[in-house]
């Protein structure tokens, strides 16, 4: 066995993994706190990746660009929570799927009139490109630097929601909106500020992705569902869920695809593996999805309290 | 005056719940809703509190019409409320929902990403407002994990955190056992005269012992107002509610 191969694949494992958590973590809050099922979370990762592109052209610093992309999708995200989903809140999941699913084609086609419909690059700035020896592997840079930003939002979210004042009324607002209200927590603002967080991660996600993969119209809706698929393993509401369920997806999906058919072959021939394979890999997170949804129905880590909400 | 209420009305479909209220709560009284089940009791501290809006009427609190406010403004006013289902935030710790009151009831609580735990302040604060209905001793205990009786104290102290003018009070002793509600009973006498209370029960032992005027709603209408005394002699109020002696 390549051990150097298995530890690149690990990493890739890991930074899917974390991308896939900067995605999750807003919509598991917003899906957890307000009910609320928004079909267009990927498409604030789409506008991140587009705005990233523009600013880093313009301006030619990546890192603005990464800032500027953060703070226009935490904008975004206030302006669809005030105009649109905050009237959402009480309607059935339904009546939220359709309207979400409408504004991913409303922000697709803005983004083709702003952008045009090919896709944007972005240049990596000198400092991030090249590899880094880790260990006999030589890793790129901008891997690890998307690895160390995931890692420190995951902390930063930890911290945010376990241990700050604002997380307590977060909590509050998820386990009890009435009584929070009662004790006199403003919950418009309180939604407001979680949509807008959750819509700058799903931002600083694509922001960060747009220089491997280019920013293209349609990424969000591509990434929404495994994105939910996260959501669904760790738990709604469950930042800890989150967490854990986009490692465990992105590594499975990772090794998946790099020894699935090295497995197969030790007992299918080697062709029928070879066709399989793909096949399987691309199946394995919802064969996991549905055993976690089996053994555990509200996933890894759901949050007490949820569920019960009246 | 510390509340007036005011030809309140309100109409669920078909359903007229509240029809003309009027309502006077002197300040630092406790004036109790009696009345059967369905007679628009919790309607109407919804309607107080502002969690339902009313079809018509005034409500005046503290000198302030307050009739269009939102829940947390009325909060921030001073005005306090207590669920009859005993709500606290079942995932956290006493203490923890003691410091979520406080953090509340201060208002600007968005500008603080600050971490709780260097805040020694309000962890005292917190902890003497357990000490104050006698749960410090379960300061880490999961609220949802407390018994009944514990949550119902937990919630009037969470309630009691903003230091309010007014509280409502949905049935504090509905589910509390004999012992438990002599405490309750207890734990409201020694806050009166700190903050005035409106409080709506069924057991009207605690009505007597601790309210000083009364109204009693009837098919959501006043049927009759006045001292404790005056609805205990009151012969159409025994008829309507209080029923004849056992």
């Amino acid at each position: 066995m390549d051990w150097h191969l298995l530890f690149a694949q690990l990493l890739n494992g890991l930074q899917l993994g974390l991308l896939l958590f900067l995605l999750a973590a807003g919509l598991s809050l917003i899906f957890g706190i307000m009910d609320f099922i928004n079909l267009s979370h990927g498409s604030f990762y789409m506008l991140g990746a587009f705005v990233c592109a523009t600013v880093a052209a313009v301006s030619g610093s990546f890192f603005l660009a990464v800032l500027a992309a953060a703070a226009a999708t935490f904008a975004a995200g206030a302006l669809v929570e005030r105009c649109i989903a905050r009237k959402l809140y009480a309607r059935g999941h339904l009546e939220q799927v359709l309207v979400t699913y409408g504004l991913i084609l409303i922000f697709d086609e803005l983004a083709h009139l702003v952008w045009g419909p090919a896709g944007a690059a972005i240049a990596l700035p000198a400092a991030l490109e090249g590899r880094v020896d880790i260990g006999g592997v030589g890793v790129p840079r901008y891997r690890l630097l998307i690895i160390m930003c995931g890692l420190l939002v995951a902390a930063g979210m930890y911290f945010l929601v376990t241990r700050s004042r604002l997380g307590m009324l977060i909590r509050a607002g998820a386990s009890n909106r009435a009584m929070a209200a009662a004790l006199g927590v403003n919950i418009d603002r309180l939604y407001l500020l979680v949509f807008a967080i959750g819509a700058a991660l799903a931002g600083l996600a694509g922001a960060l992705i747009a220089p491997l993969t280019e920013a293209s119209i349609g990424m969000g809706g591509e990434i929404i569902i495994i994105a939910f698929v996260v959501v669904i393993v760790g738990g709604i509401g469950s930042v800890k869920g989150a967490f854990c369920a986009a490692l465990l997806i992105g590594f499975i999906d990772t090794l998946g695809r790099a020894y699935l058919d090295d497995l197969l072959k030790l007992f299918l021939p080697g062709a029928a593996a070879e066709t399989a394979a793909p096949a399987l890999s691309a199946m394995s997170v919802y064969v996991l999805m549905a055993c976690v949804l089996a053994l555990k129905p509200r996933g890894l880590f759901a949050p007490a309290g949820a569920g019960v909400k009246t | 005056m510390i509340l007036q209420v005011q030809n309140l009305h309100k109409q669920f479909g078909g359903v007229r719940a509240v029809r003309g209220v009027d309502l006077a709560l002197a300040d630092k009284q406790i004036h109790a809703v009696i009345g059967p089940n369905g007679a628009g009791k919790s309607t109407l501290l919804a309607q107080l509190a502002g969690e339902i809006a009313p079809d018509r009427g005034r409500i005046v609190f503290a000198g302030r019409d307050i009739t269009g406010l939102a829940a947390h403004k009325r909060a921030q006013l001073g005005l306090a409320r207590c669920f009859q289902t005993a709500d606290v935030i079942a995932p956290m710790t006493l203490l923890e929902n003691a410091t979520l009151a406080l953090l509340a009831a201060a208002g600007n609580s968005f500008n603080c990403w600050s971490p709780l735990a260097r805040d020694a302040d309000l962890r005292a604060r917190a902890m003497q407002l357990l000490e104050e209905v006698g749960l410090a001793h379960d300061a880490e205990l999961r609220a949802g994990e407390a018994a009944h009786g514990v949550r119902r104290q937990l919630e009037i102290a969470m309630a009691l955190a903003p230091r309010p003018k007014l509280l409502l009070l949905d049935e504090p002793m509905a589910g509390l056992g004999k012992s438990e509600s002599a405490a309750m009973i207890a734990l409201l006498k020694k806050r009166k005269g700190s903050a005035a209370m409106l409080l709506i029960e069924h057991d009207m032992d605690a009505v007597f012992a601790l309210a000083d005027t009364a109204s009693v709603l009837v098919d959501g209408r006043i049927l009759a107002a006045g001292s404790t005394a005056e609805i205990r002699g009151n012969a159409e109020v025994q008829r309507a509610y209080l029923g004849t002696p056992q």
